[in-house]
């Protein structure tokens, strides 16, 4: 009986070293967990808590987790920005490597902009970001695009950090 | 004298306050500024032994349906044989129309069990000639109904123009669902229920239909739904994004917005959603038709000159020629019911704000004042005022404002309310509450 309290006790607690090295460790600067999907693992060993708890350290976890990076637009804009390109490359690094995953493309925009030109503008970024990937090598079979316009707003509030992180292109795993 | 003139700044303050909180007074002030002559409208209070609280409310909502219209000043008086005839009051002028400037309306009620009866007599004055008698009836729940219903009729035998009382406001609430209210923000009701996004509102000509897109499975669809019966039809048949749909005047066709592969053009299609045309092609966001009430042209946003502007084509997509050239960053067009006009909305500093443009291009007007942000401009069917969505009180609320920019007033307080669209005149009430 105490042995198993201490063993669920220490998993608990690696699982949560795991969960935030993760996230600090991939994505510093997002947090959201929404639009940022990992990939499926195919790794199954990593799942194993009685190999994470034999190991004790936050290392273990560490796997081939992947999480898609947002990518911003400026307002009311589509064109990819030069920064962006970088971190589209590395997305697609990882498409092709995980050839059964599928990909859900949300564009999204700031309060800027009236609902319906929103709606066609998160689609042209939506777009744009499907239109790299797929000169990238990747199938358009396995893309598929959405827009929200403004009616998804990652960051509710009415300020220029806000708007900033709204003007997105969020690439979600799925069928 | 300090004293004097503090209390004196005050009651300035206290009277500004006043006239700013309750619409219709400053309505009323500007009307009579602007030399209109109201109809001097005398009107019985309604009595009933039995249900005096019912006829009380039956009378409140046709008076406050009649002062809104800013035609009339209404004097309620128990014994006609009394009422002090206005000496100022010759006859009213609406648009050239001589009419009638002084009446009285007297309404005899009768109740059954469920249902309530009301036998209004409208007579001009001081002749006391018949204009017209007639017998309402109603279920007791719908007695708002039965006042807008009554209300109107006085207006258009007094003013020679058909009311706006008996219409309805769509619009998307907080759970971006599809929900219906009078045009004084009572009795809203939600028509759709369901966990999905909504939005894109309108209204068929009949106003026996509203059409929407509804996010289904990832995919924004375009839906139409029957409001006698709630049933839904889908009737987008690609597999795109649809936007922004419109009925023409007649009801035969529906323009929208398709986007495919990132691309946004304007297309009609019937109204069972077939023989699909395309009316823009251009590499540029074109959206938000807007028929003219002839049906003859249709305005519409398009960003090909760098920023989004408002333009006006044939039906059939043929004759393109830009509207607004002195706002930057316009979007929204609604053309006006009697066709002169088209509203739109222009960016500015703190927001979008709502204008209205010729369309010939002269007599730019800017209607809303510089707070917040103003958006989805709405025609009220007779022309006379707009609604629109604003968050110039921290959250989005439905307003309404006169065409000229006058009378603004809230008519919606939960919050997070957008995509305002005003009905047509409404033959019976629709989803009822």
């Amino acid at each position: 009986m105490r042995n198993t309290l201490i063993f669920t006790t220490l998993f608990m607690v690696v699982l949560y070293i795991g969960a935030c090295s993760k996230k600090v460790a991939i994505l510093p600067e997002d947090t959201r967990g929404k639009s940022t999907v990992p990939v499926e693992n195919t790794d199954a060993k990593m799942k194993s808590p009685v190999i994470v708890t034999r190991d004790k350290t936050a290392q273990a976890v560490e796997t081939q987790d992947y999480q898609f990076r947002d990518i911003y637009f400026d307002y009311d804009r589509y064109e990819l920005k030069s920064e962006t390109i970088e971190i589209l490359s590395e997305h697609a690094r990882q498409l092709k490597e995980n050839q059964n995953v599928k990909v859900l493309i949300e564009g999204h925009c700031d309060e800027w902009g009236t609902i319906e030109y929103n709606l066609a503008l998160g689609e042209r970024r939506s777009n744009s970001v499907k239109s790299f990937l797929v000169k990238y090598g990747i199938s358009p079979d396995r893309l598929s695009t959405i827009s929200y316009g403004k009616e998804r707003p990652l960051d509710p509030e009415h300020n220029a950090s806000a708007w900033a992180k709204n003007r997105r292109a969020a690439l979600v795993t799925g069928s | 004298m300090k004293s004097t003139s503090f209390i004196f700044n005050l009651l300035v303050l206290c009277l500004t306050m006043l006239t700013d909180s309750s619409g219709q007074n400053d309505v009323y002030m500007r009307v009579q500024s602007e030399n209109y002559q109201p109809v001097y409208l005398y009107i019985k209070p309604l009595q009933s032994k039995d249900r005096p609280e019912l006829a009380r409310q039956l009378q409140n909502y046709i008076i406050s349906d009649l002062e809104k219209t800013r035609f009339f000043k209404i004097i309620l008086t128990p014994d006609p044989d009394k009422i002090l005839l206005n000496d100022s009051a010759s006859t009213a002028d609406f648009g050239g129309l001589q009419t009638i400037s002084q009446a009285y309306f007297e309404g005899q009620l009768e109740w059954a069990q469920n249902s309530v009866a009301l036998r209004g007599t409208l007579q001009g004055l001081p002749e006391r000639y018949l204009i017209f008698t007639q017998k309402y009836t109603s279920p007791q729940a719908s007695i708002r109904w039965m006042a807008h219903r009554i209300a109107d009729d006085i207006v258009l035998q007094l003013t020679g123009q058909p009311g706006i009382a008996s219409t309805q406001i769509l619009f998307i609430n907080k759970s971006k669902n599809l929900a219906l209210m009078d045009t004084d923000g009572d009795n809203i009701r939600q028509i759709t229920n369901n966990k999905s996004l909504n939005m894109s509102p309108c209204w068929s000509p009949a106003g026996d239909k509203v059409a929407f897109i509804s996010y289904i499975k990832n995919n924004p669809e375009l839906i139409i739904m029957n409001l006698e019966n709630k049933e839904t039809s889908k009737l987008s048949k690609q597999k795109a994004t649809y936007s922004s749909p419109i009925w023409s005047p007649d009801g035969k066709k529906i323009a929208f917005t398709l986007i495919k592969d990132g691309n946004s053009d304007i297309y009609v299609m019937d109204n069972q959603g077939n023989n699909l045309k395309r009316l823009t092609d251009n590499s540029s966001i074109d959206t938000s038709p807007s028929w003219s009430p002839t049906g003859r042209e249709i305005a519409f946003t398009s960003d090909r000159s760098g920023s989004p502007q408002i333009y006006i084509m044939d039906s059939n997509g043929q004759n393109v020629h830009r509207l607004t050239y002195e706002t930057n960053y316009s979007d929204s067009p609604v053309w006006s019911p009697k066709g002169e006009l088209v509203a739109f909305v222009a960016r500015e500093k703190t927001g979008f704000h709502i204008y209205s443009i010729d369309v010939n291009g002269e007599n730019l007007r800017c209607l809303t004042d510089g707070r917040g942000s103003n958006e989805n401009p709405s025609w009220s069917p007779d022309g006379s005022k707009l609604t629109f969505a604003s968050n110039r009180n921290g959250n989005w609320n439905i307003y309404i404002i006169n065409s000229d920019g006058s009378g603004l007033s809230q008519i919606s307080t939960t919050g997070a309310n957008t995509s305002p669209k005003w009905s047509p005149r409404l033959s019976r009430e629709v989803a009822k509450g």
